[in-house]
């Protein structure tokens, strides 16, 4: 009983501590004063978790209904007419996510915006029509009370791209994860006129650009109004994300090529399908790779149990000697054959199981599985909970899976809704069209491909180049010499014999516009520490830094955190035991990468690559023996600051 | 007169003139008459190359995103399907070979229709494309009807004139089956095949469809058919349908890479053994490529025709015109199957740079793996190694790096586990294993081994020949003295080629020799008769193997493995009491059959029971490309590797396989009635990792 008393004082505390901070801002000449002010009366948190709840459909509403009354954020505040004279006011509330957003003014000339702060995510009321709202008229001296409410949505300002058939598609632009910050103006009816209607409405482009009414009022021609009151709230709400790994797997049939196979959904469950209520409800999907010719391989027919002790680095030089190609099998590595069969949501546990599926005769397999969450952000702090398979047995041999936790580009909701989800334009040679074309691929402007990789296995590193590649024994199969088959790894190589390589890669699909721009090695150093990215040539899609690190360390305890801290201006990657443990694995900024601004969704994969991929690797693919048990993941929380 | 006679033989004269110029200008007109036949045959030649056959099991020559299906097919596993009214089969696009309109003259197109019903109203569209997809031209050919065999495949063929004017190789032709039943029946197509063929022959050499209706064989039936009123039948064990045979020189097979093939069977029974054959033999008889598709079923639909399929790889040295292709089935249990509409399609080579890379199986191509017999992959069975006390292990050591001779068997009567017997030069021990422990014991022979011998055994006997002396000398293990006692002998000549000993159930002997001869004797007091000497075969340089198993049944049969004409052959022979003489196992074919993995001579074989079943198999060792345990099954037509060994629970990283020598002696050591592996494992130079040792591995 005692700490529901306390509950109105705190309140009463925390709404006096906002008025008392904002009351202290008094116009300097506008003769408006705008005074207790109470942005989120009806929610006294400064943390806001979204909620998924039909977002698949609407998009993430900030708050829902689930969290307020009403569904939205209650505000108050008392506009006061200090001037001799009666003046009929207007008033408009705007938020602006200020975690993951470029800088309001440009840094060399701060009277002009940013020439990407239109980019940043703000808004205003969801009817971008209702402009500045009238709040009465007040006579000289007096005060009005204001009380209104408003809601953070997708695609605050309706752009129709985003638009599919008439229906505002408002997830495809998501609200931004991390602080936001509000702005309420008030102006009188003689100075409305003054602000220009890509201001009021900001729906509207001012010639061919959105205009950041952040920068308008607080920097730009707007501070200079004479009767208009701006008052800047900053950082009051922290959004997050953690999407509920219990809450099922959805099948889109759409991206299975053998959707129509007899069986295909023989594994259906009532917490993995492709059903509306599945559709509606799961936070989750399978994920289904795209296999490219390339990645055939022609395999040692073999199946072993990788862990049980008797695969050995000898085992291993054994068939790369002696199993000839007219032993080998031709194989592509495989996508699940059935729904379901290989991805689990734990409702109990509330995490998600992927198993690379065990091999048998006649049924060899590397398939490669994952998940793919659902709802699609721009930027963010993507943190990753996970006990993935083991990569090195006790000998350090590789079982050939990567662990891979990435995110990519967003698709829309059929295959004739594009254009919606492009990257910036490439300014400087643009971008490859295709990332997986080669180097004679058309350059273009705009592409909407976009990913940035942890992808960790057993490779070397590129950098620096005087060490690469690394030089391997040339082997040759006789029989009766063991030495000649048998032959050691390099001793550069045996150095990580127990390290995996934690390759952190941005796909900028070669775009020159970052001013360092470079290929081979290249250092870049961030908080005292240097990387050396790669880039194999000028048009190769992607740039990558490595980090070695204990294959143990990663994949050999209950869990891991992995995380991705996708900024506007850089990417940081890091790792460690807990999440108050992280330490910086990998670092790319837009002086030599672009940095993706597109809407991307976040996947976890266990895959089989192609080592040609992966140049100078320890050990190929094809030498690998097919797994004879699964290879099991656990994703026990993916969280988005 | 002289006029007269100047007349004559002016007469003469013009007579043998006009002959002498008749044959002239009939030689000269037969040489130039031979230019445009030559010319002909290479322009027949060069338009045979431009021949393709869309057999729907490849995306190769295919438009992106075809409808295919699985559920069913002529040859291979899949077809183009056409479900619905105005819905479209996969297209074939084919770029034009040439720029030589000459060359192109005719379109010869002929593909395979089923319908699930009795209609098909359908037209195989010709078209060319130009090279941004631009249809440039359209030609159809209409099949309407209403009394097809439901589910059945129905022939079509029909010949479109090329327009010249488009005779391009920017361009493309595109061949479709399009569906124009309006009750939206489903139609199937399968091996489409398109051709340049100027002489076009309706009955194409690259396929042949056999629906026993003129077969004059006793085995073919009226009581079923798929097709018309025949079918052949196979009736009981073992028994063989109508043998069709294809002389190799009917078809193209100078670069046939493997035969697709199609059959439909009924069975009167649920259960279903059977094996439908595709072999090719030589023109003596002899199999020199047998392969089969297995059909195992316990408990199929009966008296409904149903479809199976294969695809047979032949080896390059089964290409030979004097080869004969036969098939047939063999049924393997007391059931009765019926086949018809037998459909084979050759299938040549691909000369592109894919089909070159000849892996032992392309998931690529066939989705679906289909175990090729004695085709590897194979799968593997791992042998455990059993644990055993350490403490005379360097007697069974010894066995491998000291003993003149080693030989293993049941030689004391009251122990049913086989023991090894080693033959030194000073001395003889019996080795036998005893809840782990190795137990080693001096042994005696009496009367002494002679200084030159070699050493036989069957059924705890042992034989041992005198190389200096021309004798056999037959032992028996008598437990309490720990000795072998001499009990008879026998004079041979040139004991050097005795290859096996072998004591039949009548209680004679027979000697083996590695010439293909074999002598039978019988005991007579202490000394073997000859009772009869027989030529089985004919090995070459003395080149033979023995051994001795009830490899097929109950009955136990001698195989040899021997060379033969510079090949390698094998055969089995079973003793018949009653004309005390070896003659061919009636359960096997004897043909020699070999697959693509051949039994090869120069390999190990050993005695092998694997399953504790009474049929036992063959453990076949090669350490020459790399080290490899294969298990094989003898069966009726030839025998078929089951498995790969491969070793499980050594110490460290100590595979026997990886070792530079290894020897190996089999038998049931421990007496579980199954065989184990004792394997000696050296290196001929010092490996660090890998210690000489001797262990012992068995199956659980």
């Amino acid at each position: 009983m005692k700490t529901l008393k306390i509950i109105p004082l705190l309140i009463i505390c925390i709404s006096a501590l906002y008025s008392c901070n904002n009351d202290n801002k008094t116009p300097a000449k506008s003769g408006i004063r705008i005074s207790e002010v109470h942005l989120l009366t009806n929610y006294q948190q400064k943390t806001i978790q979204l909620d998924y709840e039909d977002a698949i459909n609407t998009g993430f509403v900030i708050p829902s209904t689930n969290q307020t009354n009403n569904g939205k954020f209650d505000f108050q505040f008392i506009i006061g007419n200090e001037t001799d004279t009666e003046h009929e006011y207007f008033y408009k509330i705007y938020y602006q996510n200020e975690s993951y957003k470029w800088p309001n003014t440009n840094p060399l000339d701060n009277t002009k915006q940013h020439e990407f702060a239109h980019e940043n995510f703000y808004g205003s009321w969801e009817d971008t029509n209702i402009e500045f709202k009238p709040a009465g008229q007040i006579s000289p001296g007096k005060k009005l009370k204001i009380t209104d409410n408003f809601r953070i949505v997708g695609n605050p300002r309706n752009e129709r791209k985003y638009f599919y058939e008439g229906e505002n598609d408002r997830w495809k632009r998501n609200p931004r994860v991390g602080a936001y910050s509000f702005m309420i103006v008030v102006v009188t009816e003689k100075d409305i006129k003054k602000i220009p209607n890509f201001i009021t409405n900001i729906n509207k482009q001012n010639e061919t650009q959105f205009a950041n009414p952040f920068f308008y009022f607080l920097d730009g021609q707007g501070k200079n109004i004479e009767n208009c009151e701006v008052n800047y709230y900053d950082k009051i709400l922290s959004v997050t994300a953690s999407p509920d790994l219990g809450q099922g797997v959805f099948i889109d049939r759409q991206l299975f090529a053998n959707k129509n196979d007899p069986g295909f959904t023989d594994l259906y469950d009532c917490n993995c399908n492709a059903t509306e209520e599945m559709y509606n409800k799961a936070n989750i999907a399978q994920f289904i790779h795209y296999i490219d010719e390339s990645s055939q391989i022609n395999n040692v027919p073999v199946i072993q149990d990788f862990f049980n002790g008797n695969f050995t680095k000898e085992e291993y030089n054994y068939l790369r000697a002696f199993y000839k190609k007219e032993d080998r099998i031709k194989v592509l590595p495989q996508t699940a054959s059935k729904a379901c069969e290989t991805v689990k949501s734990d409702s109990i546990e509330e995490k998600i199981i992927i198993r690379n599926p065990a091999s048998e005769y006649g049924k060899w397999q590397k398939q490669n599985v994952g998940m793919i969450t659902r709802h699609g952000f721009t930027y963010g702090k993507f943190t990753v909970k996970a006990n993935l398979t083991e990569l090195l047995n006790e000998d350090n041999v590789w079982n050939g899976i990567t662990n891979a936790i990435w995110l990519i580009y967003q698709g829309g909701r059929y295959s004739d809704s594009i254009n919606w989800n492009l990257r910036r334009p490439c300014k400087e040679k643009g971008y490859m069209k295709n990332y997986w074309g080669g180097r004679e691929d058309e350059r273009v402007e705009r592409v909407d491909y976009s990913e940035i990789d942890f992808e960790i296995l057993k490779t070397v590193p590129y950098c620096p180049s005087s060490k690469f590649p690394p030089v391997y024994s040339n082997y040759e199969a006789h029989t009766n010499r063991v030495k000649d088959w048998n032959t050691k790894l390099p001793e550069d190589v045996l150095k990580d014999d127990a390290n995996i390589a934690v390759c952190c890669t941005n796909w900028d699909l070669a775009c020159w516009e970052p001013k360092n721009f470079s290929t081979g090695c290249h250092e870049i150093k961030h908080n005292g520490k240097t990387y050396l990215a790669h880039r194999w040539e000028d048009c190769y899609r992607a740039v990558t830094t490595k980090h070695m690190a204990p294959d143990n360390e990663l994949f050999a305890n209950d869990y891991y955190y992995f995380q991705i801290d996708w900024q506007p201006d850089k990417i940081i990657w890091r790792i460690g035991p807990e999440k108050d443990q992280l330490f910086e694995v990998g670092y790319i900024d837009q002086t030599i990468s672009m940095i993706p601004d597109n809407q991307m969704l976040l996947i976890v994969t266990q895959e089989f690559h192609n080592t040609d991929w992966w140049p100078g690797s320890p050990y190929q693919q094809e030498n690998i023996p097919f797994p004879e048990k699964d290879y099991v993941g656990e994703i026990y929380e993916i969280t988005v600051e | 007169m002289l006029n007269i006679k100047n007349k004559k033989l002016l007469i003469i004269l013009s007579i043998i003139a006009f002959l002498v110029l008749s044959a002239l200008v009939y030689y000269i007109g037969k040489i130039l008459n031979e230019k445009p036949i030559i010319v002909q045959n290479r322009i027949i030649q060069n338009e045979d190359i431009y021949y393709y056959m869309i057999d729907f099991e490849t995306a190769k020559h295919l438009a992106p995103n075809s409808n295919l299906s699985k559920s069913n097919s002529l040859s291979g596993e899949n077809s183009g399907i056409l479900e619905t009214y105005q819905s479209y089969s996969p297209a074939a696009i084919i770029p034009i070979p040439t720029n030589d309109s000459a060359k192109l003259s005719d379109v010869n197109i002929k593909f395979w229709i089923s319908p699930n019903s009795s209609v098909i109203k359908a037209i195989l569209v010709f078209s060319i494309i130009d090279q941004n997809q631009n249809q440039i031209h359209w030609e159809g050919f209409n099949i309407d009807g209403d009394n097809y065999v439901k589910n059945n495949w129905h022939s079509f063929q029909n010949t479109f004139s090329f327009p010249k004017n488009l005779t391009s190789t920017s361009n493309s032709i595109k061949v479709y089956l399009w569906n124009i039943d309006k009750d939206g029946n489903t139609i199937y197509i399968d091996d489409l095949s398109i051709s340049f063929d100027e002489n076009y022959v309706p009955e194409s050499p690259r396929s042949k469809f056999i629906d026993f209706e003129n077969s004059e064989s006793k085995k073919v039936s009226s009581k079923y058919s798929k097709s018309g009123f025949y079918s052949t039948v196979a009736e009981g064990i073992d028994a063989f349908s109508e043998s069709v045979t294809i002389p190799m020189s009917d078809i193209k097979y100078d670069n046939l890479g493997s035969i697709a093939y199609s059959f439909h069977y009924l069975c009167e029974k649920p259960q279903i053994d059977a094996a439908f054959v595709i072999s090719i033999c030589d023109s003596l008889g002899n199999d020199v490529y047998w392969n089969s598709t297995h059909l195992s079923f316990e408990n199929h639909p009966v008296q409904i025709w149903e479809i199976g399929n294969g695809n047979a790889f032949i080896p390059k040295e089964a290409l030979k015109a004097s080869n004969n292709i036969k098939i047939y089935l063999w049924n393997r249990n007391e059931n009765t199957i019926f086949i018809d509409d037998v459909y084979i399609v050759i299938k040549e080579n691909d000369t592109s740079t894919e089909s070159q890379d000849q892996v032992a199986y392309n998931f690529l191509v066939a989705k679906t793996f289909e175990k090729k017999v004695n085709h590897p992959p194979y799968d593997f069975r791992y042998a455990n190694l059993t644990k055993i006390n350490n403490k005379n292990i360097s007697e069974l050591n010894k066995v491998f790096t000291k003993s003149k001779k080693v030989i293993t068997g049941k030689f004391d009567r009251n122990n049913k586990k086989d023991m090894i017997l080693a033959l030194y030069s000073d001395s003889q021990y019996l080795l036998s294993f005893n809840k782990n422990e190795i137990i080693s014991n001096k042994i005696e022979f009496k009367p002494q081994l002679p200084q030159n011998y070699n050493a036989f055994t069957d059924k705890g006997i042992v034989f041992i020949s005198d190389l200096d002396k021309n004798t056999i000398s037959h032992y028996e293990y008598k437990q309490k003295s720990k000795t072998f006692e001499l009990t008879a002998e026998a004079s041979v000549t040139d004991v050097s080629a005795i290859a096996g000993i072998s004591i039949n159930k009548d209680k004679t002997i027979s000697i083996f020799k590695n010439t293909g001869n074999v002598s039978n004797y019988l005991q007579n007091d202490n000394n073997y008769k000859l009772l009869s000497n027989k030529s089985l075969i004919q090995s070459e340089f003395g080149n033979l193997k023995y051994f001795k198993g009830n490899f097929l049944d109950a009955n136990q049969q001698v195989l040899l493995i021997f060379i033969q004409n510079k090949q390698d052959k094998y055969m089995l022979f079973e003793y018949q009491n009653s004309t005390q003489s070896w003659i061919l196992s009636p359960s096997h074919s004897n043909k020699s059959s070999q697959s693509f993995d051949k039994l090869e001579f120069l390999n190990d074989y050993y005695i092998f029971n694997f399953d504790n079943q009474s049929q036992v198999k063959l453990l076949e060792f090669s350490n020459t490309q790399k080290f490899e345990l294969k298990l094989l099954n003898f069966n009726k037509m030839s025998y078929e590797i089951l498995y790969n060994i491969d070793f499980k629970g050594y110490q460290r990283k100590q595979n026997p396989k990886y070792y530079e020598i290894s020897k190996i002696l089999t038998g049931d050591f421990i007496g579980d009635q199954r065989t184990e592996i004792i394997i000696f494992q050296d290196n001929l130079d010092k490996i660090d990792w890998l210690n000489q040792k001797v262990e012992i591995y068995s199956f659980e």
